[in-house]
């Protein structure tokens, strides 16, 4: 009898185990990396910093190293099917910084990205007491995981000037239809610098550079060289533009196709969101026959908070008015005295907290929320 | 505090493989818990040992008596609800965190071992806790490790604060912050402040908020949008900077190195504000010594106003008549109003250029090549090539005067 129920048991644990790890396992499709890298390499990227990170086709992630000035794209391998997050995660902090060691003064959240392959989700955390950056994953059921950087295949691409660079703050990068576009900013002089990195990425290449200027409508005078805060790849009528968003908070269009190295952008403002705002995360979705953009910001002079319960909030802004032709001082401004207004123009319930937000698919987002100073990621839905 | 939700799979787990053990060894389960083993009943330690005599890279192990690991890595159970590695954030008697470090597990048969995937940080606490069930009931022990801390070291300190005038522009925009070491990066703002003095009160969120790290080097930036004329910001809340007003820069003690060590002292940047400066450097303006030829002192330039202190040593260079850089050292003096410049090897009669980047910069972000502030309904001015030239005659011989320069562009 014994004996029996032995083998049962034995049985059993090894059929549990065939179970967990078949469902682990997955179709491996082609390599993404084939066929947007070029010299790919193997093994640690060495990554100085981590900085701004965004996802492009096929599970390529995208993730800036500022003391480099350096983008780095990363074949994760991470191919679907989608399984998103399936509960809140609540103190994110205190989880990542209990999982890397540390307190949770000593992390910092340095960006959040999510995979829409996926839907997991992948922070960029910095360790300051040792300046560690790694890349960390959160699964459907919330687990954190580390993400072996030591085996991953990946390309860098070196910004113009590389560790003599001044430009030490790349404040986006994103991939767009033939290219990898990003902005950066200076240490030194008082510039803006938009980047491009042509398809397929080639490690060890350097990107072109554009500087950039752009009209800001609070007054009736050139923004010059500020710095792009975020912003999003547009192709309008065939022709590639680039939707950037800046401290003050003016959202404007650059148009860069067509344009050789070193040479001057100017930009259009199309909207103006208020004052005292600084721009996080952009994206677009569409709903219904139209294309929104989203942007969430932090507010950072109001003594009280204008709408919700946080000085992180964020709006949608229909994407017709980044159609508006020679705008700059007529652009929309935002009716900073209601929640909706001018038409288009529409603060969003489900970014108030929104201390990072990415977006999921055209009908959700993920969401690192702050709670009463508690940081907790959840998945919300887009109107 | 021990978590015991934390712990339900691995108690389930444990408990099929105290099942396991107890059919296999004859266990009585219909005997009560004990915390003491019986006799045949599984045992269990912990150790943490450092690996290669490295105390901030540990093993973490779990031993028992009985073989059980192996079973229950390969049922599927996770192996952190067993064997967890946490920070201590509390007392060591009631440790807070119960978030297990991340890393990887190994099995065998009659232990279980973890290595946690970054190095521990010193002077940092660490608890491995075990937890699981046996036929004796519900076994947890624990053990404690500390990263021992480094020694103490000497405090960081700020070696310069630029610009180094103690008067600057109401539309100033943005310091230089030397360290002697690597700070901690990433929260860095809360650590400083801008006092104006004569008013009494500090000087709401003066700073933009972008880390802009060269080394040990920080640059520091005033928010533009409060320092640009007509901008939102500067509207609603005024400019950063009132002409004839004492102000001063405070960088706080606790800033910590990466070392841990704390600055200790807060350290002060006084300065008063002076008129608005919205004229560009302008290059063929600046007074120049020329030096003799056969000779390696100094060419001086001499300016109006201090003028950006980085881009002071990368942005202007002098050329030999080949337009060659030419090798030397540049000092600054009397607070960035003087740029000096010792060729290596002596200077030879004939001509010579300055070549200074249209992005050199004055205190309030004036350049070369266009003011901060440009009135788009004003005439707009010539346009500045990348690189102003200022060319001059280095002559020698007793009596003969140094040459008069002239200015190109390129």
């Amino acid at each position: 009898m014994r004996r029996l129920l032995t083998s049962l048991f034995v049985t059993a644990i090894v059929v549990t185990g065939l179970v967990v790890s078949l469902s682990s396992t997955e179709a491996t499709p082609p390599s993404a990396a084939s066929a947007f890298f070029q010299n790919t390499q193997t093994g640690n990227p060495g990554f100085q910093s981590m900085g701004r990170m965004s996802f492009g086709p096929h599970g390529l992630l995208l993730i800036t190293d500022p003391q480099a000035a350096a983008v780095v794209a990363i074949d994760t391998s991470d191919r679907g099917p989608v399984e998103k997050l399936k509960a809140r995660v609540d103190n994110v902090s205190a989880l990542v910084a209990g999982s890397l060691g540390a307190k949770p003064d000593e992390v910092e959240i340095v960006d959040m990205a999510v995979n829409p392959k996926s839907g997991k989700i992948y922070l960029a955390v910095h360790r300051q007491a040792d300046k560690q950056f790694v890349l960390l994953t959160f699964s459907s059921d919330g687990a954190v995981s580390l993400f072996d950087l030591d085996r991953s295949r990946y390309v860098r691409v070196t910004l113009p000037g590389g560790n003599d660079s001044k430009v030490k703050n790349i404040t986006d990068v994103e991939f767009s239809k033939d290219r990898v576009l990003a902005a950066g900013q200076s240490s030194e002089e008082f510039a803006s610098k938009i980047y491009s990195l042509p398809l397929p990425l080639t490690h060890g290449s350097a990107a072109d550079i554009y500087s950039a200027e752009t009209y800001h409508v609070a007054h009736r005078r050139w923004e010059t060289r500020a710095p792009i805060q975020s912003f999003v790849p547009l192709v309008e009528d065939g022709k590639d533009y680039i939707v950037g968003s800046f401290s003050c908070t003016p959202i404007a269009k650059f148009p860069v196709g067509g344009l050789e190295s070193g040479a001057q952008v100017k930009g259009e403002s199309v909207v103006e969101l208020g004052s005292g705002n600084r721009p996080l995360d952009m994206f677009t979705y569409k709903r219904n026959g139209k294309e929104w953009l989203v942007t969430n910001t932090f507010r950072f002079h109001h003594k009280r908070n204008v709408f919700g319960p946080s000085k992180w909030w964020g709006v949608r802004i229909n994407m017709d008015y980044m159609s508006a032709k020679d705008v700059n001082e007529q652009a929309a401004r935002r009716d900073v005295q209601n929640s909706v207004g001018p038409k288009g123009v529409e603060v969003l319930e489900c970014l108030f907290g929104a201390v990072q937000v990415d977006k999921l698919s055209d009908e959700e987002i993920v969401v690192l929320r702050d709670n009463d100073g508690q940081l907790d990621l959840e998945v919300a839905q887009l109107p | 505090m021990w978590k015991h939700e934390s712990h339900l799979i691995a108690y389930a787990g444990w408990c099929t493989v105290a099942v396991f053990w107890a059919l296999v060894s004859g266990c009585d389960l219909r005997s009560s818990p004990s915390s003491q083993p019986g006799v045949g009943e599984p045992t269990f330690s912990i150790s943490i040992e450092p690996i290669a005599d490295d105390v901030a890279r540990v093993e973490v192990r779990a031993f028992s008596s009985a073989a059980g690991w192996l079973a229950l890595e390969s049922s599927g159970f996770r192996l952190s609800d067993a064997l967890s590695f946490s920070v201590v954030e509390g007392s060591d008697e009631s440790p807070e965190s119960t978030v297990p470090l991340l890393g990887s597990y190994q099995a065998d048969a009659h232990s279980l071992r973890f290595r946690p995937a970054l190095p521990l940080l010193p002077g940092q606490s660490y608890c491995a806790q075990l937890t699981m069930a046996s036929p004796a009931g519900v076994v947890r022990m624990s053990k404690n490790y500390t990263v021992p801390a480094p020694p103490a070291a000497a405090p960081p300190r700020v070696i310069e604060i630029h610009p180094s005038a103690s008067v600057l522009p109401a539309n100033h925009l943005k310091f230089y912050v030397l360290f002697s070491e690597s700070m901690r990066q990433g929260t860095i703002f809360q650590y400083f402040r801008l006092r104006n003095v004569t008013r009494g009160e500090d000087v709401p969120r003066p700073f933009r908020h972008t880390e802009l790290w060269d080394g040990n080097r920080l640059t520091l930036w005033f928010h533009p949008g409060r320092q640009k004329t007509g901008v939102n910001l500067n509207v609603e809340l005024g400019s950063i900077l009132r002409a004839g007003d004492e102000y001063e820069l405070v960088i706080s003690s606790a800033w910590l190195s990466l070392k841990g060590q704390p600055l200790g002292v807060d350290v002060t940047k006084q300065f008063r504000a002076g008129p608005p400066d919205s004229e560009k450097p302008a290059p063929t303006k600046w007074a120049v010594e020329l030096p003799r030829a056969g000779t390696s002192d100094p060419i001086i330039y001499r300016f109006s106003k201090p003028l950006d202190w980085a881009l002071l040593q990368s942005e202007v260079t002098v050329l030999d008549s080949a337009n060659r850089p030419l090798a030397g050292g540049i000092k600054l003096r009397e607070d960035d109003t003087v740029w000096t410049f010792r060729p290596r090897s002596p200077w030879q009669s004939g001509h010579y250029r300055l070549a200074v980047g249209s992005v050199l910069e004055d205190l309030a972000g004036n350049s070369v090549a266009r003011p901060f502030e440009v009135d788009v309904n004003a005439p707009r001015s010539a346009k500045v090539e990348d690189t102003v030239y200022v060319d001059f005659q280095i002559k020698g011989g007793e009596g003969e005067p140094p040459g008069k320069p002239r200015t190109t562009q390129r």
